[in-house]
C-alpha cells in the first residue's frame, strides 16, 4: 500500500519491513542453532556411550574386531581418543594407536586434512600426532604456514611428534616469522622435541635475528636447556646485544661465574638493567657481595632499592641481627626505609606460612 | 493633538471605549468628549497591519518549512538507518571474530604448564563505602582465583570504620611499614596494612579523593607489571585472569584487555516487574558492547568502554598520566588518552577485547539507579572526548582517530540528542499536518523496526558464542525483551543519556 507514495513513506517503510524479516530470521537462526546444540549433545553421548568402553578395554585386551565407525561418529570419536590419549600414560598410548588402525581412523585422518573445514583439520592434526602417522607428514607440512597461530601450532607439533629431526628444521623459521605463536605451547612444542634438535638452531637463531625477537628466543632456550644457555649468557653478558637481551640474561642467570660481570652491571645506565642486576646478585651472589647491594639501596629507582634490599636479605649467611646492623647504618632515608620494608615483609612472609603449615 | 495623542497612547494602546474621566482632565479644548477625540485619532492613524503585511512573511516560513520537513526526514531516516543500520552490520560481521577467537582458544587446552609464562597481577580493590560483609565476601572471593601470581591491593576511599574494621579482623591485617612509592599524587594516605594470613593482600588507609584517586593510590603500591581494578560488586570467574593476562603473554606490545561485565542475576528468577528490568540490562548490554567492540578491537580501535573489566600494563597507565579525577569515567577517559598518547607517539601498542564473559555484576534495581547510570555514561563519553579531541583527525591517529573516534562522536555522544530530536520532531511535524500519517507511521517502523533487529541480533550472537549457558525459555524471555525494549525503554534510556550530555554541557558552561 505504501509503494506507490513518495519515497519519503516507501522507503522507510519498506526498510523497517525488511527489518522485521530479518528479526524473524534471526530468530529462526537461533531455534535452528539451539537445535542443532541439541542434537550434536545427543549424538556425542551416544558416541561415547559406545565407544568409551570399547576404547577403554582396548587398554587391557586386544579387540579382533570393532563395530564400523561411521563419519558422523567421527569427530566425537576422535575427540575422546584424543583425550584419553592425553591424559592416560605412555604404556595406553600403543593400545589406543591400534584400535585407531583397526577403526581405520588414518585414512580419515589424511581425508579431514585435506579438507578445508578448520574444525576437523584442527582435530585430525591433533589426531596424526598423536598416532605419529608417518603418512600425513606431507600435508601437515603443507598446513605449517597456515594464517590460524592455533591450526599452525597444533601442525607443529604433530610434525615434531612425528620425525622431531626433519620437523625441528621446518619450524625454525617459523618461529621467527610468527609472532603469534602462543609461547607456552611453543615451549612446549621445543621441549618434546629435545635438547638435542633445538638448543643449536636456537642459538643460532639468538644471534642472527633481530634484538627485538632474540629476547623471545632467549627465553624458550632457558626453559629447554639451562645449562647450554650458560655459555650464550656468557657472551651477551660481556657483549650485550641490546638492554633487552642483557636483562633476558639476567634473569636466567644462576651462575655464580658471572657474579663479577653482574656486579658491574649494578651500576647500568638503564635503571632496568640494574634491578635485574640486583636481583640476579641476590640468587648468584655471596657475602662478599653486601657493598654492592648496600650502595643499590641508596638508588633513585624505588624497584632497584626494592631489589637490592631483597636481595641483600636473600644473600647467603645473611642473619637478621646483620640485616637490622645494615639498616641502623644507612644515613639515607630511602635506604632505611626499604630495609624496614623487606624485612616486615620477610617476617608477614613467614608468619602467613606459619599460619597455613599450622 | 500630537502631544494629547503621544501622551496617552501608551497607556491606552488601541483600546476601544470611553477613556477614564480623570486621564482627560485638562486636554479638552472644546468640551467635545475626548474620548470621541481620541477615537478619531486612532481612525486617524493607519492600522498596524495595513502598515506592515505579514501574509508574505508568512507564506515564505510556510514555504521554507514545506522545503525543511522532507530534508529533515530524509535527515532523520538517513541516521537512524546509517545508525542502526552500521551497528547490526557490526553485530553480524563480529560474529565470525568471535567464533575465530573461539575456535584458536582451543589451543590452550594443548598447553600443560601454561603458569610457568604467567605474568604477576595486581588487582587494585577501591572500596567506596560498601557494606563490611559484602567487602569480606568479594576480597575472600578474589583470594580464590586461579593464577600463578597475583596481589590484592584493597584501598579504603573513605568507608566507614565498620567494613575497615571487619577486613582487618577477617584477614589478619596489621601495620606495615611500606617505603610509599608516591609516583602518582593522591591524597593523605593514613596508614598501609598488610595481612599476617595472606601474604599476596594488602590494604592502603587513605583520605577520601574519589575513585580515581584511589586507584591511583593502589597504583603507587601495585609490585606488579599487570593490574586490574575491580569494585566489590564484581564476581569474577576463576580463570578470568589467566585468559586476561593471555593477550599480554602473546602479544607483548599489548596495554589494555578489557572484557564485558556481564548482569550476574540474569538467571534468576525475581518478579516480574523487576525480571523485565533485569532482562532489559541484558539485553541493552548485549546490543551495546560485544558488536562494536569486537569489531574495533580488531581494529586496534575500541574507545568506548563503560564500566568493562580492564587489565592493564602499569608502566603505559604510569607513562599516561593514570587516572585522572576530574572526569566522570576515569576508566574510558585513561582508554581514550592511551589510544591518544601512544598513537601520536607512533608507539606499537595493542588495546583488545577479550570476548569471554568473565566477570558478573548486579543488575541495578530501580528505574533511579539506571537512570544515574545512563547519565553518568554519556557525561563519561563526553569528558573522554572532549579531553582527547586532539586525536579526532590528528596526523598519527590511524584507524582510532580516523574511522573510531568520528564514529563513536556521531553515533554514541550525539546519538541520543539526534535520535530523540527525530522522535519529537516527527511527532511534531504529524501533529501540525506537515506530514502525513502514513509518513509518521512508516518513520516509526523502520526506527522500531531496525532497533528490534539490532536487539535481536546481539542476542543471536550472544546465543551462538555461549548457547549452552542458558535455558531455553529464558532465551525465548530475552527475544521477548528485545522486542519490548523498543517499545518505550530504548527511548527512555536516550532522553536519560541527553539529559546527562546537557548537565555536562552547563557544567561546563558555567566554568
Amino acid at each position: 500500500m505504501f509503494s506507490s507514495h513518495a519515497p519519503l513513506v516507501a522507503v522507510p517503510f519498506w526498510l523497517g519491513v525488511a527489518a522485521l524479516v530479518l528479526t524473524g530470521v534471526l530468530l529462526l537462526s537461533m531455534l535452528l542453532n539451539r537445535l542443532l546444540h541439541v542434537i550434536k549433545e545427543i549424538w556425542r553421548r551416544r558416541v561415547l556411550n559406545r565407544w568409551r568402553p570399547l576404547l577403554m578395554a582396548s587398554l587391557y585386551e586386544h579387540p579382533e574386531s570393532l563395530p564400523p565407525l561411521s563419519r558422523l561418529d567421527l569427530p566425537d570419536f576422535l575427540e575422546l581418543w584424543n583425550h584419553l590419549h592425553d591424559s592416560l600414560g605412555e604404556e595406553s598410548r600403543d593400545s589406543l594407536n591400534r584400535l585407531a588402525g583397526l577403526a581405520r581412523v588414518p585414512a580419515a585422518v589424511s581425508l579431514m586434512l585435506r579438507r578445508k573445514n578448520f574444525n576437523g583439520r584442527f582435530l585430525a592434526a591433533r589426531t596424526a600426532g598423536n598416532m605419529r602417522l608417518a603418512a600425513a607428514w606431507d600435508v601437515l607440512r603443507g598446513l605449517l604456514g597456515h594464517e590460524s597461530p592455533g591450526l599452525s601450532l597444533v601442525v607443529a607439533q604433530a610434525l615434531v611428534r612425528i620425525d622431531p629431526a626433519r620437523a625441528v628444521p621446518l619450524m625454525m623459521p617459523q618461529l621467527l616469522k610468527r609472532d603469534d605463536w602462543s609461547p607456552p605451547l611453543v615451549t612446549e612444542i621445543l621441549r618434546e622435541a629435545g635438547p638435542d634438535l633445538t638448543v643449536p638452531p636456537l642459538i643460532h637463531l639468538i644471534e642472527e635475528a633481530p634484538a627485538e625477537k632474540s629476547v623471545r628466543f632467549v627465553r624458550y632456550l632457558v626453559e629447554i636447556s639451562p645449562a647450554e644457555a650458560a655459555p650464550l649468557f656468557a657472551r651477551q653478558l660481556a657483549n650485550p646485544a641490546s638492554d633487552h637481551m642483557l636483562i633476558a640474561c639476567l634473569k636466567a642467570l644462576n651462575d655464580s661465574s658471572h657474579t663479577a660481570t653482574v656486579c658491574i652491571l649494578c651500576r647500568h645506565s638503564n635503571w632496568h638493567v640494574r634491578v635485574h642486576a640486583a636481583a640476579a646478585l641476590g640468587r648468584i651472589g655471596t657475602h662478599a657481595d653486601v657493598p654492592h647491594l648496600i650502595d643499590m639501596l641508596s638508588d633513585g629507582q624505588w624497584w632497584v632499592r626494592y631489589r637490592a634490599a631483597l636481595a641483600l636479605a636473600r644473600l647467603p649467611g645473611m642473619a637478621a641481627v646483620e640485616l637490622l646492623h645494615i639498616k641502623d647504618i644507612q644515613t639515607d632515608r630511602d635506604a632505611r626505609d626499604m630495609l624496614h620494608q623487606v624485612m616486615a615483609e620477610l617476617d608477614f612472609q613467614a608468619a602467613a606460612k606459619a599460619v597455613t603449615h599450622g | 493633538m500630537a502631544d494629547n495623542f503621544l501622551r496617552i497612547d501608551p497607556v491606552l494602546g488601541y483600546a476601544a471605549g470611553p477613556a477614564p474621566a480623570d486621564m482627560l482632565e485638562g486636554l479638552s479644548t472644546d468640551g467635545t468628549p475626548l474620548v470621541l477625540q481620541h477615537e478619531q485619532t486612532l481612525a486617524s492613524l493607519p492600522s498596524p497591519t495595513q502598515d506592515f503585511d505579514w501574509s508574505p512573511l508568512l507564506a515564505a516560513f510556510h514555504g521554507a518549512l514545506s522545503d525543511a520537513v522532507p530534508l529533515l526526514q530524509w535527515f532523520f531516516l538517513l541516521y537512524f538507518i546509517v545508525w542502526n543500520g552500521s551497528y547490526i552490520l557490526l553485530n553480524l560481521v563480529s560474529l565470525f571474530d568471535l567464533l575465530r577467537y573461539r575456535r584458536e582458544q582451543a589451543v590452550d587446552a594443548l598447553v600443560e604448564e601454561g603458569a610457568r609464562h604467567e605474568i604477576p597481577i595486581s588487582i587494585i580493590v577501591p572500596l567506596c563505602k560498601p557494606a563490611a560483609s559484602c567487602a569480606v565476601a568479594a576480597v575472600r572471593a578474589m583470594l580464590h582465583l586461579e593464577y600463578a601470581e597475583f596481589e590484592i591491593i584493597i584501598v579504603n576511599d573513605g568507608c566507614d570504620e565498620d567494613a575497615l574494621e571487619a577486613l582487618v579482623r577477617e584477614f589478619s591485617l596489621a601495620p606495615f611499614p611500606e617505603s610509599y612509592r608516591d609516583r602518582l599524587h593522591t591524597a593523605q594516605l593514613k596508614s598501609i596494612l598488610a595481612s599476617t594470613a595472606y601474604p599476596n593482600l594488602r590494604l592502603i588507609d587513605k583520605e577520601y579523593g574519589g575513585r580515581a584517586d584511589a586507584l591511583n593510590a593502589g597504583i603507587n603500591c601495585a609490585r606488579y607489571p599487570l593490574y586490574c581494578h575491580m569494585d566489590v560488586n564484581f564476581a569474577l570467574q576463576r580463570d578470568s585472569l589467566r585468559k586476561m593476562a593471555r593477550v599480554f603473554v602473546d602479544h607483548p606490545a599489548t596495554v589494555g584487555a578489557y572484557s564485558d561485565v556481564r548482569i550476574a542475576d540474569e538467571l534468576d528468577k525475581p518478579p516480574l516487574a523487576r525480571n523485565m528490568l533485569v532482562l532489559f540490562q541484558v539485553i541493552e548490554s548485549l546490543r551495546g558492547f560485544l558488536p562494536g567492540r569486537a569489531w574495533w578491537s580488531d581494529g586496534n580501535a575500541m574507545l568506548m568502554l563503560p564500566g568493562a573489566f580492564a587489565v592493564l600494563r602499569k608502566e603505559s597507565v604510569v607513562a599516561a598520566g593514570a587516572y585522572r579525577s576530574d572526569v566522570e569515567d576515569e576508566g574510558m577517559e585513561l582508554t581514550v588518552r592511551l589510544h591518544r598518547q601512544l598513537s601520536q607517539a607512533s608507539e606499537a601498542y595493542r588495546i583488545v577485547l577479550v570476548p569471554d564473559p568473565v566477570c558478573r555484576k548486579a543488575a541495578m534495581g530501580t528505574m533511579a539507579a539506571l537512570r544515574s547510570r545512563h547519565e553518568r555514561q554519556q557525561r563519561g563519553l563526553y569528558d573522554s572526548l572532549e579531553m582527547n579531541r586532539k586525536l579526532l583527525f590528528s596526523p598519527g591517529g590511524g584507524y582510532v582517530g580516523n574511522v573510531a573516534f568520528p564514529f563513536v562522536l556521531l553515533f554514541e555522544l550525539l546519538g541520543p540528542l539526534i535520535e530523540v530530536s527525530g522522535y519529537v520532531a516527527m511527532t511534531a511535524f504529524w501533529l501540525a499536518g506537515a506530514i502525513s500519517f502514513q509518513a509518521y507511521a512508516a518513520f516509526m517502523l523502520l526506527a522500531i523496526g531496525l532497533g528490534i533487529s539490532l536487539s535481536v541480533s546481539g542476542l543471536v550472537r550472544d546465543e551462538i558464542m555461549f548457547h549452552a549457558e542458558r535455558k531455553f525459555c529464558r532465551v525465548l524471555l530475552l527475544f521477548a525483551a528485545a522486542l519490548l525494549e523498543n517499545f518505550g525503554y530504548r527511548q527512555m534510556t536516550s532522553v536519560w543519556r541527553l539529559r546527562g550530555l546537557r548537565r555536562r554541557t552547563l557544567r561546563n558552561e558555567s566554568k
